[in-house]
């Protein structure tokens, strides 16, 4: 199977369905292209710490609330 | 001397984000990229052209070599600072998995070449042949090394875009 998948989960697709943005809003924000954050939300790569935090701040959440670990 | 490179390095390269280094410098779009990364060529064409022209000696020839060699440092720096960190990791990735093992695969067969002509040494032979022949009056040898430059960085450059090509599909195909 060609698709990666990540040990990370994350709520970043309801988060911002929540706040009705589309991805390229989301992206735009987070100062990322489309191509990196669709990979995120898909669970297919793995945010740096940095832009984690960046992510969490923007939903105003904590880390874990917007990631969870796999297992 | 290696501290101050270190500390260069650091600063403009690897610490700062692209979010960081965007705040820093003006975004440059796509297409502003794509004209500078256009832009030394039809100087340098034309500066080659003159050169053969007016038969100017060999530190003529290499003022050109020297412009891209500082062209194409400027315009990788200014293509790195522009990725967010999801193009560098792609790009990390393809260098270490593509780049890499391409100068090596490239280098064996450099050396298979001259240690077993066949049948692939007739092929590099002959590009060599029409590359010479082409510049009129290059010697046999020169032409044969450019040749195979031109072949190693091919062989590099085709695996890193694979490679590249590869990380991304694997990020953006497939069931979501």
């Amino acid at each position: 199977m060609i698709a990666e998948a990540t040990d990370m989960k994350n709520r970043i697709r309801v988060l911002r369905a929540e706040k009705n943005w589309t991805q390229a809003e989301l992206a735009k924000r987070l100062d990322v292209s489309r191509n990196t954050m669709n990979a995120i939300e898909n669970n297919r790569y793995d945010p740096s710490l940095s832009l984690a935090f960046r992510i969490a701040k923007l939903f105003r959440l904590k880390m874990e609330d917007v990631f969870q670990d796999e297992d | 001397m290696t501290n101050m490179l270190c500390i260069l390095y650091k600063r403009l390269v690897m610490v700062e984000s692209g979010a960081e280094a965007r705040a820093k410098f003006p975004k440059l779009s796509r297409m502003a990229l794509l004209a500078i990364a256009a832009a030394p060529l039809p100087l340098l064409l034309g500066w080659s052209i003159y050169v053969r022209q007016a038969g100017l000696g060999a530190d003529a020839v290499r003022l050109p070599i020297i412009v891209a060699i500082v062209w194409g440092v400027t315009f990788t720096f200014l293509s790195w600072r522009r990725l967010d960190e999801g193009g560098r990791e792609a790009i990390k990735f393809a260098f270490c998995w593509g780049a890499g093992p391409g100068m090596m695969i490239a280098a064996t067969a450099v050396l298979l070449v001259l240690y077993y002509p066949q049948p692939v040494g007739e092929i590099v032979k002959r590009a060599a042949e029409g590359y010479a022949a082409m510049r009129g009056g290059l010697p046999p040898e020169t032409a044969g090394f450019f040749v195979g430059a031109a072949m190693v960085i091919g062989i590099q450059q085709m695996l890193f875009v694979l490679v590249w090509l590869v990380w991304w599909a694997r990020r953006r195909l497939g069931p979501q």
